[in-house]
């Protein structure tokens, strides 16, 4: 877990297995998360969240690089990557979106600014409602499509 | 003004090095005042006597943990900033090697008159001042609590390093001095291994256990149930070598 030369040794709050979080996790820094935490993130870096672990809470962060499982809302500054092994019970709110082909999503997705859904791959199934103001390219969609501009 | 306070414990028979700064003190132009402590000296009295009402760089002449009492005092006076700190290292330890000291007299009296300044994070513990790191190791009943926002649960025994400025292998280098935060890190102690569980930045952090939580503050030995850390309202200024690990933060 805190191999060396990895650069979220240096500059990251790490949370390992073996622990568990209560209360708003705030911090200015990249946030690993290998254990579980119960709450809120809110960072202005990036959030990793490892396959190991549970994050029950609200994510406010600029990247969110997701394997593990988050039961709470997403809002990303930049970017969300949802690998294969990722599940996320909740909202996703974020410039850009990719999710892997396996990834479980549950919930809306709300993409800001100008930016199309491009970044979410095909034959992905988003379990919600996804509300974009560009066209989505090929992504299943099992709850409402909302076409919509956010600028206005 | 210079104020050169000598720690005879530490110095114990090297009297010659005192005279060897004496006369680069000289030649460097940094002449000031010789202050000798001992541990049968009051401190305070010392260090106040000569701080009265001038800005001073005061140089320690001893180890770490000598420069650290002299830094309590002058905290416990609330006169932080009107004092430049510089080391003399007698033994070279790690806090010399963050310092960028060598050991050898005259190389480290001509850092300390290029005057290469930093201004550092401390921290307190139950009212004492430290600026390196301190240990607390426990086994259950505990509750550990960071910035006031943040409860830790950790079920495994435990030990958790507090500073502004330690070195670890485990985290791969130095934590930064001069952010404004600690960093804390959390290890797990299992039979015989321990592993870093987590590492934190903070500004406060508390510790509650139902047992005394022993710990070593500049070489004095306390216990307590509750601990409580902060960082210093102000920075400290300390004098480095170009060659210390700070510059490079």
């Amino acid at each position: 877990m805190f191999s060396k030369n990895s650069k979220e040794q240096i500059n990251s709050s790490i949370i390992g297995e073996s622990v568990l979080i209560e209360g708003t996790f705030d911090c200015l820094e990249d946030v690993v998360v290998h254990g579980k935490l119960n709450g809120i993130i809110k960072t202005s870096a990036d959030v990793y969240i490892k396959q190991s672990s549970v994050v029950n809470a609200d994510i406010k962060a600029k990247n969110l690089f997701l394997d593990g499982v988050v039961n709470g809302n997403v809002d990303c500054l930049e970017y969300v990557g949802v690998s294969a092994s990722a599940k996320i019970n909740g909202d996703v709110s974020t410039k850009v979106i990719n999710i892997e082909k396996g990834a479980i999503f549950n919930g809306k997705c709300i993409i800001r600014e100008d930016k199309k859904l491009e970044d979410v791959g095909k034959n992905n199934v988003v379990e919600g409602d996804v509300i974009d103001n560009m066209t989505n390219i090929g992504v299943k969609i099992k709850g409402k499509k909302q076409v919509k501009d956010l600028k206005n | 003004m210079y104020v050169y306070i000598i720690d005879t414990a530490v110095i114990k028979q090297k009297t010659n090095i005192v005279s060897q700064i004496r006369s680069l003190s000289k030649q460097y132009n940094i002449e000031g005042s010789f202050v000798y402590i001992s541990i049968l000296h009051d401190l305070k009295k010392e260090v106040l006597a000569n701080i009265k009402d001038r800005t001073n760089t005061i140089i320690v002449v001893g180890n770490y943990g000598s420069l650290n009492r002299v830094m309590d005092v002058v905290f416990q006076l609330d006169r932080v900033d009107d004092v430049v700190f510089g080391l003399i290292p007698i033994e070279l330890d790690s806090m010399s090697k963050i310092f960028g000291m060598t050991g050898s007299v005259d190389r480290d009296m001509f850092c300390i008159s290029q005057r290469l300044n930093k201004r550092i994070d401390v921290c307190v513990v139950n009212n004492k001042y430290f600026f390196d790191s301190i240990n607390f190791v426990f086994s259950y009943g505990f509750n550990i609590e960071i910035d006031a926002s943040y409860i830790i649960n950790f079920k495994n025994n435990c030990e958790i390093v507090v500073g502004s400025m330690f070195f670890d292998n485990n985290i791969n280098g130095l934590s930064n001095s001069s952010d404004g935060f600690f960093d804390i890190l959390l290890y797990s102690k299992l039979k015989n291994k321990r592993e870093v569980a987590g590492r934190f930045k903070a500004k406060k952090l508390n510790i509650n256990s139902k047992f005394n939580i022993k710990y070593v503050v500049n070489g004095i030995f306390y216990k307590a149930n509750n601990i409580q850390v902060d960082i210093f309202k102000e920075k400290v200024k300390i004098i480095l070598s170009k060659n210390s690990v700070l510059n490079n933060l």
